[in-house]
């Protein structure tokens, strides 16, 4: 093959991209026309391959060990979340049936929200990756975390409550903790302590572990949006499964003031408000400003 | 880790940024070909290779970042998948039987060639290696691998190829296939 190592030169050059246009085209003229340089070609080309191969495959191998958790099937977390979760929707289903008035006692129960809920009047879920940029989690919310991602629990149960804070009827609404914590010192200037990445879907970087200082429950209801206060939690009727929603709680002393921002709109909710109050649009631009240095901080 | 670092780290051949990025996109990469016909099998291959891609592109000195890394990445996987299945396809409708029997005494070398890149020497492996898959150039090798200069590199791998091409021809014979 003494002939055609002379070739060798011309084969790599081409290999690597550096001839003219026509000189390649020649090239190729010449593989077809010669099979000896087309072997000998070959050869290279599979040589060049194959050292390639070797590293891409190394590295594939080792990201192929990377676990990455409850794809196929369930780790330690999971099973610790979904007997936690079973046991709170059985205690929770429990209260509401022995006591409808015994709303004080009830910490909210979660469902697993899943494209499996056979409710016909919740509109389809969002991506997963959008909604879940725009609501940072504490990691205090553990089972909350995990429920919220799709492929852990997937659990499609419903529970039939009624609301009696509220004196319309609600039929099957779908009770959902919030994703969101977020929690403020100062009032002004408005500093934000916590870290919102919202680049990223990873939330191992949370920082932030402080809690609202209520509850939240949101009821779906394709009416128009809706809040009360009752009893120390926060009532919020609309349609949130659709959109990422924030809360911002803003806390100077004993002072508080709580906004919701909504669909671009921020809404101040007054935490007196007991009765069930339409939400308004926050219209002062100044505030609204202030608000959205906070939101982006 | 922001993007500049992930980005430096591999400058440096430190493949640990790509585990970091594996992990972190995993599910969005993921869910983009399961919700594209894929299984979680083809997705995880589809994203691997994308990094790699990644990563030579940056190693090389090929890539122009103007967006996140996440939205590169996520491109990237999109087109791989895309071409995945549109072979799948044609492969579908071509004889598959007619394109494997010509490839055969071709797949045959390869083998041998692969078996003998494994059992290339540290040095040789790592010159080559870097030249033809981080596509570093020889003032970068020589760098990293401590060569006096350029030419010392050149030399070196010149003759690490050299020595890997010998090899490998005298594992096969090629005579039942020249005469």
């Amino acid at each position: 093959m003494a002939n055609y190592s002379n070739h060798r030169e011309l084969i790599t050059k081409y290999l690597e991209g550096s001839l003219s246009r026509e000189d390649q085209l020649e090239f190729e003229i010449q593989i077809q026309n010669d099979p000896l340089l087309k072997d000998e070609f070959e050869f290279q080309k599979d040589v060049i391959d194959a050292l390639r191969n070797y590293r891409k495959n190394e590295i594939k191998n080792r990201l192929n060990n990377i676990n990455i958790g409850n794809s196929s099937g369930f780790n330690l977390l999971n099973i610790a979340a979904s007997v936690t979760i079973s046991s709170f929707i059985a205690i929770g289903t429990y209260l509401y049936l022995s006591d409808h008035a015994a709303q004080d006692s009830l910490q909210v129960v979660d469902l697993a929200n899943t494209p499996n809920i056979e409710n016909s009047s919740i509109a389809d879920l969002p991506e997963k990756p959008k909604v879940v940029e725009l609501q940072p989690k504490s990691l205090d919310q553990v089972i909350t975390e995990v429920k919220g991602e799709e492929k852990a629990t997937k659990e499609a149960k419903e529970i039939d409550s009624q609301v009696t804070a509220s004196n319309k009827k609600i039929n099957t609404p779908n009770v959902i903790l919030p994703n969101i914590v977020e929690e403020f010192e100062t009032m002004d200037p408005l500093e934000v302590e916590s870290d919102l990445s919202n680049n990223s879907s990873s939330f191992e970087s949370i920082k932030n572990k402080e809690v609202l200082s209520f509850e939240i429950e949101k009821i779906e209801n394709s009416e128009y949006l809706h809040y009360q206060f009752y009893q120390g939690k926060l009532y919020l009727y609309g349609e949130f499964n659709d959109n990422p929603y924030e809360i911002i709680e803003l806390k100077s002393g004993n002072k508080r003031k709580v906004f919701l921002n909504y669909n671009e709109d921020y809404f101040l909710l007054k935490t007196n408000q007991r009765d069930l109050t339409p939400l308004k649009a926050i219209k002062d631009p100044t505030l609204i400003e202030e608000l959205n240095i906070l939101k982006s901080e | 880790m922001k993007d500049k670092e992930v980005i430096a780290r591999i400058n440096k051949g430190d493949e640990k940024a790509l585990d970091y990025l594996y992990r972190k996109y995993y599910r969005m990469m993921v869910k983009l070909v399961m919700s594209n016909n894929g299984t979680e099998q083809d997705a995880k291959d589809i994203y691997q290779d994308a990094l790699i891609v990644f990563w030579q592109k940056v190693t090389s000195g090929k890539l122009v970042l103007t967006s996140k890394i996440s939205t590169y990445l996520y491109s990237v996987c999109l087109n791989l998948w895309r071409k995945e299945l549109d072979r799948k396809s044609r492969l579908v409708n071509e004889e598959k039987d007619g394109i494997e029997y010509i490839d055969q005494d071709r797949q045959e070398r390869i083998k041998i060639i692969n078996e003998c890149v494994q059992q290339l020497g540290d040095g040789c492996k790592k010159i080559l290696t870097y030249y033809y898959f981080d596509g570093l150039s020889m003032n970068e090798i020589a760098d990293k691998l401590g060569y006096a200069n350029t030419d010392t590199a050149k030399t070196k791998k010149y003759k690490c190829k050299k020595k890997l091409d010998q090899f490998i021809k005298s594992k096969y014979k090629s005579s039942d296939f020249l005469d």
